[in-house]
Order: structure tokens, then C-alpha cells, then sequence
């Protein structure tokens, strides 16, 4: 069982937004409204994946330059973690931590710039939209303990892809980014 | 094997794929290039308990995008279009979450989906709910032409007040009309 806060943390990297998402019962079930258009997110999704994750997996530590991410988990529970990588924002370096759960289901946006890595101690599927498609080119990444992050894992050996086992370190994941947000036009 | 069924004109079943790993797996289960039909501008997520039936329904204007995420889930379709070759053909399949699938249900094909366990679905939809473009019959209508495996369904109350067949043809047919006048 993840400890972590449920609830809001108290502050939240510039442009990350957690919405409550309701639950509307009816004798079979129930309707939860995930994303509308009028609710003018930053995200507007071109893509949904939906993904199931074993016990102790963490995906991560992954930042984009140009893309949004927009998720919500449908079973289990999410450690959502985040650290905020983008110089001029005014929450430059900050970490938080909060735990999602597909019981009493929230959304989070994540801009771009804001690096996050998503740890499950159990069993969980979650879905995930993106404003632009998945290019390799926008997937930067760094070792998922890297102290620069300043996040703490519930886990010292979890299940890791390939890419995030062999991730590079946080000052090459930020020089990447830099270089990235520069080559956009971001960060002029 | 849903490849074989005769489904509709517009109806569309695809096969999705699911990238594995050790870590569990991955599936792309919407991108907007692979659509030509008008595009969801909602997304819902439909949690069903075992036993329960949604439906049957019928939309004047929007197109469902459906994709069963959790569970298993029966899916009855209706064409009830006069002017399409399939007008009046009946269609029922059988979606699984261990292998995903994308159904997009086009304006005018009636369906309803039945949950023989809990499921889960991801519906999208290309025009916000509203109440008038949501027609209802009983699901047991015999003109739909449906073999549900399921006798005593759970039912919403709207779903259960519903009335027959010919009224929610009507109620569509006058609906096409009224939004061509």
C-alpha cells in the first residue's frame, strides 16, 4: 500500500493540474466524464494509450520539451512524481510526490519541462493522452534515483525498461532539455 | 472470431496492438490519423458490474468510439438506417480486454453493451452527451434481432422504462428529419 499523500500536495509545479473527475452511479455502474473538450485543459489529445503495469514497476524519470501529457489511473494505485526542470518557471526545482488511485479517480496534467516517473506497488492500468505523437526524439530521461531529482522512491530495485535501467544522469537529462526548449524557441 | 460477423456500413472493429514487456504492456488505443469520422471531443470511462446491460440506444448526430479496457463486454448492434444496404441488420460481438479492440459505432446504428463480468470501458464520443440525441428501446425487443446471453440483466431505470422498437425508430426517423429541415 502506497503511503504517499492523497490528497493535493500543498504546491505543484507551475501548469501541473490534478482534476477531481466524478463518479455518476446508476444501478449498473457508474460514468466518469475523463476528458471533455470545453474544459479547456492544456492537453488537447491527438493520442490515448492505455497501459497495464506489474507490482513494483516504475516508469522513468522521463522529461518532454515539446509534448503535454494528460492521465488517469483506471485500477491500482500511481505514484505520480514530479520535478520541475524548466529555468524560468517560477517553481524551478521542485519535487512533489502524490499518489493517484483508480478509487476516486483524478486527472493530471503534465507540461512540458516537468519531469515525472510513475511508481506502482501494485498492480494498476492507467491512461494516458498526449498532444502530440510519441516521438523518440522528445523522450529524454535520467536514472530514476538520480538525488538531483529530489524524489524518494517507496523501492530501492524496481522493475525498469531497458532505457530507464541505462538512463543517463539528471545534468545530462537538463542539458538536453535546454538544448531542446532553445531549438523551440521556448526558452528565448 | 469477430472478423467473420457482418457488421454494419460504418461500423468498424480494429485490431489493436499491444507492445509486452516485463514491466507489463503498452497499447496505442486512439490516434486521430487513423479516423476519418468525426473525432471525439469527450471521453468517458463506464464501469459496469457483472450481469448489468446498457442500452439498447441509438444517436441522431454522434459517433461512439468504445474500446473495453477491463473484463468482457457483448456488444448487440442495430442498424435501423433506411437508406444504408445493411438497413436492419443485427450484429452481436464479443470484446475482451486481454486483447484489445476499437469499435466505432456510426449515428443510427442502435447498440447496446452487456457486461457478463465486471468490465470497464473507454467511450468516446463526438459530441457531447445530451439527452435528446440519445433514443432508447428495451433491449429484449424482438425486431432487434439480438441473442443476448443474459435473460434478467441489470438494467438503469431509464433503460428499464424504455419503450419498444417502432418508437425509438420513430423518435430517430423524426430526429434525421428535423435536423435536415
Amino acid at each position: 500500500m502506497l503511503t504517499f499523500p492523497r490528497s493535493a500536495p500543498a504546491q505543484l509545479p507551475s501548469g501541473v493540474a490534478l482534476r477531481p473527475l466524478s463518479d455518476e452511479h446508476d444501478g449498473g455502474g457508474s460514468m466518469t466524464e475523463l476528458y471533455r473538450e470545453d474544459w479547456r485543459l492544456d492537453v488537447a489529445p491527438v493520442q490515448w494509450n492505455f497501459v497495464r503495469t506489474r507490482a513494483n514497476t516504475l516508469r522513468g524519470v522521463h522529461v518532454h520539451a515539446a509534448h503535454a501529457d494528460y492521465l488517469c489511473v483506471l485500477h491500482g494505485d500511481m505514484l505520480l512524481a514530479l520535478h520541475d526542470m524548466r529555468p524560468r518557471s517560477p517553481t524551478y526545482r521542485l519535487s512533489t510526490q502524490q499518489v493517484l488511485s483508480g478509487k476516486g479517480p483524478c486527472s493530471a496534467t503534465i507540461p512540458p519541462g516537468v519531469a515525472h516517473g510513475f511508481y506502482f506497488a501494485s498492480e494498476t492500468s492507467y491512461l494516458y493522452a498526449v498532444n502530440r505523437y510519441w516521438n523518440l526524439a522528445d523522450e529524454l530521461g535520467c536514472r530514476w534515483d538520480d538525488p538531483e531529482l529530489g524524489l524518494s522512491w517507496p523501492t530501492t530495485d524496481p522493475l525498469l525498461s531497458p532505457r530507464d535501467a541505462a538512463a543517463p544522469g539528471y545534468a545530462e537529462m537538463a542539458d538536453g532539455l535546454v538544448a531542446a526548449m532553445n531549438w523551440r524557441g521556448l526558452l528565448s | 472470431m469477430t472478423e467473420t460477423i457482418a457488421l454494419p456500413a460504418d461500423v468498424k472493429l480494429t485490431q489493436l496492438k499491444t507492445h509486452p514487456d516485463h514491466r507489463g504492456e503498452l497499447t496505442e488505443i486512439f490516434r486521430n490519423e487513423w479516423h476519418d469520422s468525426p473525432l471525439p471531443m469527450q471521453w468517458t470511462v463506464c464501469r459496469n458490474a457483472a450481469n448489468a446491460l446498457r442500452g439498447v440506444h441509438v444517436h441522431t448526430h454522434h459517433w461512439d468510439y468504445l474500446c473495453a479496457v477491463g473484463g468482457e463486454l457483448f456488444v448487440g448492434l442495430h442498424d435501423l438506417r433506411p437508406e444504408k444496404g445493411t438497413a436492419r441488420r443485427s450484429a452481436m460481438l464479443r470484446l475482451d480486454s486481454d486483447c484489445l479492440q476499437m469499435l466505432l459505432i456510426p449515428p443510427g446504428v442502435a447498440h447496446g453493451f452487456y457486461s457478463p463480468v465486471e468490465s470497464i470501458i473507454l467511450l468516446g464520443a463526438s459530441e457531447y452527451f445530451v439527452p435528446a440525441d440519445d433514443h432508447r428501446c428495451r433491449w429484449d425487443s424482438p425486431e432487434l434481432c439480438l441473442a443476448w446471453p443474459c435473460t434478467a440483466p441489470e438494467l438503469s431505470a431509464l433503460d428499464r422504462d424504455a419503450g419498444g422498437y417502432a418508437d425509438m425508430r420513430a423518435a430517430l426517423l423524426a430526429a434525421r428529419t428535423a435536423a435536415t429541415d
